[in-house]
């Protein structure tokens, strides 16, 4: 080699951290990151107590936090808490995977032709608008009040955000990736699989996220619906019986499990193929 | 020079090249007009000419990711109709894909023309050496600087073993010092490989220093204006010996001269 000597770009290079002092940091730093994360939630939860105590509203308006809270132990010893939530997150789980399979390769398919993606952009972006609730009376005929017609309601809501987002992805690469490998001879299908499906990954995670997102709330609205158990169904019930504080409770859990499927799968995704590749989009 | 004789010595031939594109705005641009040159087995020949007059097409015309409107390219005797794997280019974008490794980059070109496993890591093992990256085959691309990446692209093409290598702005993306560096790597490495390489730059500074040849292009749309030989053996390059070589020094002010006269 010639000259200087290549060094490089980002102190990522050096790999082991001195341990100690700057161990104890680290903690730090995450303590504090998660006192900033609760901070809002914990004035959440204590506007709901005051307007509660204001207003002295009884607990078939709303219940207090601590209602909430204690409505669990009866739905646990049930055993209808943890069966109804398992349905929904197979349910999630199932559709959403499904989804993803189809509407990942429908948008390598768009992204990497012009023409069938000028011809088919119109009727993908009118069907994004056209929630899959909509779609519930009709599959409903179709398929019956069960767990069949919640995955395509799913199936439908999580494919197009996936599918667009996709499209997208391979639009937006840089020509020059495909080029590169064509001047050493690569075929269309080695650039689909080795360009079109890696480069539109970081697309098609935020498809995915999108897409799950939008499939979890439909799966909510489609077993209320369809009275097909799960978490939907019980929030409804509950609704019948005026029993505010499970459903105030429901409310809560689905939140905090929709956090958990987004840090728990789709972060470590990202963490091991985009942000490692330095893709990642900000 | 123009009527494009080909002999067992000539590597590539434009002949009567016409190209047109249409640019963002739908316009029709014509890029290069009557194009004829041929190049020599194991020359180097460097490109220069004004800015949008057509040089980066040439490069896209001899590797075939565009077509000429009217007039061929040949290489080794054959016209070329599409991309293939005789035809390395090295891109001013560099075209890195950002999820391969160093060691993944460099081994692509193999890997797509199904070099078995163990030949492909010889091979490349070679070329990081050669590239004098050693130490960092399992980083990727963005953990590299400017001039790492560059090598590593070179690498990659030379690692296909094409039999041409053309090159588009390869080093303007890099700083002054690095790209010094770079040039001596190149001179180097094509004295090692013999290949016939093709240099596409806006520096004459570049182009006088590296090239066996220089062609110099007219403005838009671009023709050949001149080619100027320049007599002095690869291997007495030298930026330092050469900054005070009379003959050298008439050369490049003659060459900048053309290239001057085009401009707007």
């Amino acid at each position: 080699m010639t000259g200087t000597a290549p060094q490089p770009a980002t102190s990522s290079a050096t790999a082991a951290l001195p341990a100690g002092p700057r161990r104890r940091t680290a903690w730090r730093v995450t303590f504090l990151a998660l006192r900033r994360t609760l901070l809002p939630f914990v004035a959440l939860v204590a506007v709901w107590w005051a307007v509660k105590a204001v207003f002295g509203l009884g607990v078939s308006v709303l219940p207090s936090p601590a209602q909430a809270v204690r409505s669990v132990g009866p739905l646990i010893r049930s055993g209808v808490l943890v069966d109804y939530t398992t349905q929904s997150l197979e349910r999630i789980a199932l559709g959403g995977a499904i989804g993803i399979a189809v509407g990942t390769p429908i948008g390598l398919l768009l992204g990497s032709n012009r023409l069938v993606s000028m011809t088919f952009r119109p009727l993908l972006n009118t069907m994004q608008g056209l929630s899959g609730i909509a779609w519930l009376p009709l599959v409903n005929g179709w398929l019956g009040f069960g767990s069949r017609t919640v995955l395509v309601v799913i199936l439908y809501t999580v494919t197009f955000p996936v599918a667009f987002n996709t499209m997208v992805g391979v639009q937006t690469l840089p020509i020059a990736y495909s080029n590169a490998l064509r001047t050493m001879g690569a075929g269309r299908f080695y650039l689909f699989t080795h360009v079109w499906l890696p480069g539109a990954l970081p697309s098609i995670l935020l498809g995915a996220r999108l897409g799950l997102a939008y499939g979890w709330r439909a799966l909510i609205a489609a077993e209320m619906v369809l009275n097909a158990g799960g978490l939907g169904y019980l929030l409804f019930q509950s609704g019948g019986a005026r029993n505010t504080p499970v459903i105030v409770f429901e409310m809560i859990l689905m939140g905090v499990i929709w956090v958990f499927i987004d840090r728990a799968l789709l972060r470590p995704i990202e963490q091991q193929t985009v942000v490692r590749w330095g893709m990642e989009q900000r | 020079m123009r009527g494009a004789v080909s002999t067992a010595d000539t590597k590539i031939v434009a002949d009567g090249l016409h190209f047109a594109y249409r640019s963002q705005e739908r316009e029709p641009v014509v890029a290069l007009t009557d194009v004829s040159f041929e190049v020599r087995a194991g020359e180097l020949l460097c490109v220069v000419g004004p800015s949008g007059c057509g040089k980066s097409s040439l490069i896209s015309l001899i590797a075939g990711l565009a077509r000429p409107q009217q007039g061929r390219v040949l290489v080794n005797g054959r016209t070329v109709r599409g991309p293939g794997a005789d035809r390395g280019v090295v891109f001013q974008e560099l075209g890195l894909m950002p999820w391969r490794t160093v060691n993944g980059n460099i081994g692509q070109g193999l890997e797509i023309a199904r070099v078995p496993r163990a030949r492909r890591d010889e091979v490349v093992a070679r070329f990081v050496a050669m590239i004098g990256l050693g130490g960092f085959e399992e980083r990727y691309p963005h953990e590299l600087s400017g001039g790492m990446k560059q090598r590593v692209a070179l690498a990659r093409t030379l690692a296909a073993d094409p039999t041409v290598m053309l090159m588009d702005e390869p080093f303007a993306a890099v700083d002054a010092q690095t790209r010094v560096t770079l040039q001596k790597d190149l001179l180097r490495i094509s004295m090692q490989t013999g290949k016939t390489i093709v240099l596409v730059t806006h520096s004459v500074e570049e182009a006088a220093f590296l090239g066996d040849r220089v062609m110099v292009m007219t403005r838009r749309p671009g023709r050949v204006k001149e080619i100027i030989d320049v007599p002095i053996p690869r291997e007495e390059r030298d930026y330092d010996a050469l900054a005070h070589d009379e003959p050298f020094n008439a050369l490049r002010v003659e060459i900048t001269n053309s290239v001057r006269a085009e401009l707007w």
